[in-house]
């Protein structure tokens, strides 16, 4: 037993917990302490174990050694459920909520308050109402759960798990797939809840976001706690030193370079009305060069994306490819025809066919090639996967493993190498390290450079502005469905992007202060 | 508030829904019972000349037999001047009960039922007869209404003395037979006699065959005795092949075999599979029906019996019935229909050679005597002993 | 094509914990080969045991003989599944082949004519699924149940109802024995059977039909021709479906509409015990034809042991729970995702 009298007891705790699948050992000896009003930030790469522990934590997953306490007292858990009897909420990445319902029905969900068997739903109303404002909250509770974007449904699931009062929130990567001012709104919700003295942990990829709100960061590699450091203590350099157990690739963008070469993807007046639109659009990208287009959400980017994978033949205005001039693409295939490879946003929605192998996913756009008369050479197709596999430095079993087994940022390297595979003019990005750990993510950075090298013209659209200004060459700025700047050399800065994007000036304190500017 | 608002709609919706059904109710109700004082049967008895009306549900139109009997039975009422409303129970319980309704309101004089899903039957005779319309029970018979059918114990009896006289004449005995009944298990037991006495018949003629009474031949039993395998072929062609292939690799080879069926689809599939076995010549079959028995018997050497139950006729005696019934006869438990077990001796006594179409009905039995005065019948003049 | 260069040979701390997770992935693919292969396996050592007669060549080949016509359909069916989609209309398309080809032979047209016209019938009824899906955009469950009701109704027109024998019993050559003592029909199931495995795993087409299965929108984007594939799919499955239909009028010599009229239950069982999943994606021709084997031999050995009728139906499906909990014990020893 401690000595230490005067020591806060902590929430929960963790006494040398291990948990191995057959041979392979995710998760070992790992001691760990929350205790109330603190925020403590888990990271590492995929794999290192973190969504492991924290499935523990939750009651998802059963240890294999060690003992989970609760105040004091060891606990073991059935299910998901049992663990939020005990004032546990887990929040994962994926959310769980009933689409058709309102929002405060969700809420609510499995409490509906009723009398005699009948809802009230007077009741339902003002009982969610209230649990939004604790929260400072102005989300409409009447609303169908689907109308909600992202950020908002995110919420709405935090609220759901603190109307059951509870005092320990577990969230999975919460902010992956917000942009910087929703997650900046959650962050502050969040720093709310801390107050109150609920203890928060969260996995996150988001270095910023770490150094930002928590107030300890535990780093996870190969399924140990390795470090454990408070953000005013370290930096950067020293924690991704800890999650790759050797210091940080070093990515220098390269000097933009002056390309004076005929483009390879031109767009001539683009525009479109629409929630979101697009106002005589032109740009241009010309071999070598990655361009990158940055703006909040609503601003465009997407529109540039979908019109040219062949998704929004209502665009009017002029396209070329490689001096070709085109109509606008009605279906994805007369954008591949042209040359045009696509990486979507949502990789296990439109990119990956996650049941298939890795083999079949890496020659999936080059199918036709590897074939004679129909059939497919598989030696050829084979050497094409391992030498994919290679390039792109995908970690995996072997090249017959199931997409969906891999780690997000091996997928996003699957998606990206079959993409390439196809030796395409133009390679379209949009979002590439969503949700991809920050080795990958730096990998993937790497190999558009390399790629762009090549002479392939690479467009980039991305929300990360991190990603927007250091691995574009030239960076431009959209709102509300225009070109509102071009940021080159000295000026692309992240903060001459977000003021292009935003149109206020607004300085990066208060960015980092959840300031709602959306 | 949105959500109240979708909530009280959604109230609302089902208040709306209950005035609706109640409305429903209402109206059927007072439907049902408005016009039972003005409906045309109130008056048929003041109009002696109007045509009687009767509905037919058939048991249902896949199956060469029914839809004869369908035919057959157009063709009496056309006769007959009756006029007739057609339904289809197809083969299913649910269907029959829903005609049921719908025939109570076409309110005719008589309701001809025939429905095969066990179960059902009470409740259609009692929707029938909460109508107070006369009713008969084609086939399978159901409390509450009149029953005509054929007596399958009969012809599986008289069908099992005639195949085991053959068998017994080739010198085989049942030391080297096997019996294989190819029943249908989820039909009425009625059915089966056709194969329970078939089998009790031959035990009693061929000797050195294991006694089974017909009773103990149940259908969950397979196996019984040394000489009986029962299987189940559905009263169909492909279950009935399926079936009996799977079992003839457990009779020895050289060993002889009985085949006894409900019907003739479900001989002819078991035929097939004893074809393809190659084993035709230790096999003596025996079919029960139509048309397509009556060419195997006149054709295939070991296709020694028919059972004929002239079901294409049964129409003129349903009518017949029918007619008497209205006339007030009391029709007995069973109303018999015409039956008859052929040979190869005797089938040219009722079939020309080459055709498949009777050329005499056999004579009225005790079962259908009364029907000797129907108008109907003697101007068909089609039954042995009749005239006009 | 260019072959893409290694740019960076993978750490060395990488290799061995690749080679770590490999041993492990040996153990999980044992427990996987210990799904219905072996199960199939047990269900024969068992009927062996407890028949004599189980065993022997005629009562393989009656085995086999029994399973061909279901095992063509759910070869049709599992491409249809594995393409993500679901034909209900092989319970109609496969009596309609059956009571056309009746018709045709007893017209006294050749034979070969008469399959080549019953085919076509049945890749038209394919045709009709693939665009009611594709270009009507219609939920393929509901698609195919009104084209099954359409096909049934059909074959009931076409005989009136009545069983159709054949006037020419010369004409159920597919039923006749060639090779081996093996009916014509099995032979037709293994070829049918070896072309479709090698279509579906060697062919650009058939690895279309997985990425669609799998993944319809990324399939799209990628560039494949969903709708193309979608619709020959079905064309594909209505296709064998009518030459099943050909099969059991010949093996009957006659054709009715009742034939096979319970083709897409058993069908979808056996390609779903096969391993595929009803959302698409996965399954195959080797898992389908285990599948159909499994309930064949169920069928054939159950009856060999004289087990009565009603008990039959409940030993099938405890059976067929058993064969499925099989499949699922991976799920046991499986890694985490």
């Amino acid at each position: 037993m401690s000595p230490s009298a005067n020591v806060v007891t902590p929430l929960i705790e963790t006494v040398g917990i291990g948990k191995s699948y057959g041979q392979h050992r995710v998760l070992q000896n790992v001691t760990f302490r929350l205790h109330p009003g603190e925020a403590v930030a888990v990271i590492g790469e995929n794999g290192a174990g973190k969504s492991t522990f924290v499935k523990i934590l939750a009651g998802a997953i059963r240890q294999d050694s060690g003992e989970l306490r609760l105040g004091r007292t060891p606990v073991s858990f059935h299910s998901p459920r049992d663990a939020l009897r005990h004032g546990i909420a887990f929040i994962p990445q994926e959310l769980a909520y009933v689409p058709q319902l309102s929002v405060a029905e969700n809420i609510l969900l499995g409490r509906w308050p009723q009398r005699a068997g009948m809802l009230t739903p007077g009741m339902l109303v003002r009982r969610a109402q209230e649990e939004v404002a604790r929260f400072g909250l102005t989300i409409d509770v009447v609303r169908p759960m689907s109308s909600l974007k992202l950020a908002d449904l995110q919420l709405v699931e935090i609220v759901k798990a603190l109307a059951r009062r509870a005092k320990i929130i577990l969230l999975d990567e919460p902010t992956a797939s917000l942009t910087e001012a929703e997650s900046g709104l959650l962050i502050g919700v969040l720093r709310r809840l801390l107050q109150e003295g609920v203890g928060i942990v969260y996995i996150s990829h988001h270095m910023d976001e770490v150094f930002r709100f928590s107030d300890r960061v535990d780093v996870f590699r190969n399924g140990e706690l390795v470090a454990s450091e408070r953000p005013s203590e370290t930096n950067h350099n020293a924690l991704i030193t800890h999650m790759l157990g050797q210091a940080e690739e070093q990515f220098d963008p390269l000097p933009p370079q002056i390309v004076t070469r005929p483009p390879i993807l031109e767009l001539t007046g683009w525009s479109t009305e629409g929630v979101s639109s697009l106002r005589d659009v032109s740009l241009v990208v010309r071999p070598g060069e990655i361009v990158g287009l940055f703006g909040i959400r609503g601003s465009g980017t997407d529109l540039i994306a979908e019109g040219l994978v062949g998704r929004r033949a209502d665009i009017s205005g002029r396209l070329a490819v490689g001096g070709c001039i085109f109509g606008m693409f009605k279906r994805p295939i007369e954008a591949r025809r042209a040359g045009i490879a696509y990486v979507p946003a949502e990789r296990k929605k439109d990119g990956l066919i996650l049941g298939l192998s890795i083999r079949n996913n890496l020659s999936l756009l080059v199918l036709h090639m590897l074939a004679r008369s129909g059939v497919i050479d598989l030696t050829d197709e084979r050497e094409l996967a391992e030498a994919l596999i290679a390039r792109f430095n995908v970690r995996c079993l072997s090249q017959m493993q199931p997409v969906q087994q891999l780690s997000g940022g091996n997928q996003q390297k699957v998606l990206l190498a079959s993409r390439l595979a196809a030796e395409p003019q133009l390679l379209l990005l949009n979002e590439p390290s969503r949700g991809v750990d920050v080795g990958a993510r730096l990998e993937i950075h790497k190999f558009l450079r390399t790629i762009a090298a090549q002479d392939r013209a690479i467009l980039l659209i991305t929300s990360d502005i991190e990603e927007a200004v250091v691995v574009s060459d030239r960076l431009l700025i959209f709102r509300d469905g225009r070109i509102v700047d071009e940021l080159i050399g000295a000026r692309k800065t992240q903060g001459q992007a977000l003021r292009g994007a935003t149109g206020a000036s607004i300085d990066e304190q208060a960015i980092n202060d959840g300031a709602n500017f959306s | 508030m949105r959500i109240q608002a979708a909530i009280s709609r959604r109230g609302k919706g089902t208040l709306v829904a209950v005035v609706l059904l109640v409305a429903t109710l209402l109206v059927a109700a007072c439907g049902g019972a408005a016009p039972a004082t003005t409906s045309p049967t109130a008056d048929s008895g003041q109009s002696a000349q109007k045509k009687p009306f009767f509905t037919f549900a058939n048991v249902t139109l896949a199956g060469p037999l029914f839809v004869s009997l369908q035919e057959g039975l157009v063709k009496a009422a056309d006769t007959a001047s009756v006029e007739l409303k057609l339904y289809n129970n197809n083969f299913d319980g649910e269907t029959a009960l829903r005609n049921a309704q719908l025939m109570v309101q076409d309110k005719p004089d008589l309701i001809i039922m025939y429905n095969a899903v066990e179960g059902v039957g009470a409740s259609l005779g009692k929707t029938f007869n909460d109508a107070n319309i006369p009713c008969i029970a084609v086939n399978v018979r159901f409390p509450g209404c009149a029953w005509i059918n054929l007596s399958n114990k009969d012809i599986g009896y008289q069908t099992g003395q005639a195949v085991a006289n053959v068998a017994k004449e080739k010198g085989w005995s049942g030391e080297n037979t096997t019996v294989i009944l190819v029943q249908n298990a989820t039909a009425g037991e009625e059915v089966n006699h056709s194969v329970m006495y078939y089998y009790q018949a031959v035990a009693e003629t061929l000797p050195g065959m294991e006694m089974v009474k017909a009773e103990e031949i149940t259908r969950d039993k397979t196996n019984i005795g040394k000489n009986l395998i029962q299987v189940d072929g559905a009263s169909a062609l492909e279950p009935s092949y399926t079936a009996v292939k799977n079992i003839l690799g457990t009779i020895p080879a050289g060993r002889h075999i009985l085949i006894q069926t409900p019907n003739d689809d479900s001989a002819t599939g078991a035929w097939r599979a004893i074809v393809e076995a190659g084993r035709e010549q230790d096999t003596l079959i025996s079919g029960l029906g139509g048309a397509d028995g009556i060419k195997q018997l006149r054709e295939n050497p070991n296709w020694v019996a028919q059972g004929d139950i002239f079901f294409p006729y049964w129409g003129q005696y349903i009518i017949a019935m029918a007619l008497e019934m209205l006339k007030g006869d009391v029709p007995p438990d069973r109303t018999a229909t015409p039956q008859v077990v052929l040979t190869k001796a005797t089938v040219d006594q009722y079939y020309a050679p080459g055709s498949t179409t009777p050329k005499l009905l056999p004579a009225l039995a005790p079962e259908n005597g009364y029907l000797k005065d129907s108008e109907l019948l003697k101007k068909l003049n089609n039954i042995e002993g009749f005239g006009p | 094509m260019n072959k893409p260069s290694t740019m960076e040979p993978t750490s060395h701390e990488g290799a061995s914990r690749v080679r770590r997770m490999s041993r492990d992935a040996l153990t999980r693919l044992a427990i996987q080969a210990f799904g219905l292969t072996s199960f199939y396996l047990l269900i024969c050592v068992f009927f062996a045991l407890r028949s004599e007669q189980f065993l022997t060549f005629s009562n393989v080949v009656i085995i086999l003989s029994n399973i061909s016509v279901i095992g063509i359909v759910a070869i049709g069916q599992a491409i249809v599944i594995i393409s993500g989609g679901f034909d209900l209309s092989v319970s109609g398309t496969v009596p309609l082949g059956a009571v056309i080809f009746a018709t045709l032979i007893n017209t006294e047209i050749a034979t070969p004519l008469a399959m080549v016209i019953t085919l076509l019938v049945g890749l038209l009824v394919g045709l009709c699924n693939g665009l009611l899906v594709t270009r009507a955009g219609i939920n393929p469950l509901i698609a195919t149940l009104g084209t099954l009701s359409i096909t049934g109704g059909l074959a009931l027109t076409v005989t009136g109802g009545l069983t159709r024998g054949f006037e020419y019993p010369e004409a159920g050559i597919l039923a006749e024995s060639s090779i081996a003592g093996l009916p014509n029909h099995i032979l037709a199931l293994f070829v049918i059977s070896l072309i479709s495995y090698l279509v579906l795993n060697y062919t650009v087409f058939g690895r279309s039909v997985y990425a669609i299965g799998g993944n319809r929108e990324a399939s799209r984007l990628a560039g494949l021709r969903t709708d193309l594939i979608t619709t020959a799919v079905y064309m594909i499955c209505a296709t064998l479906s009518s030459f099943a239909g050909i099969i059991v009028a010949s093996q009957l010599l006659a054709g009715s509409a009742t034939l096979g009229s319970n083709s897409a239950l058993t069908s979808i069982a056996a390609v779903v015990l096969g391993g595929a999943s009803l959302s698409g994606g996965k399954g195959g021709i080797f898992g389908t034809l285990t599948g159909v084997l499994v309930l064949g031999t169920l069928a054939n050995g159950l009856a060999l042991l004289a087990v009565p009728a009603f008990y039959q139906q409940i030993a099938t499906g405890v059976v067929l729970l058993l064969a499925v909990g099989f499949g699922r014990m991976r799920a046991l020893f499986g890694v985490e995702d």
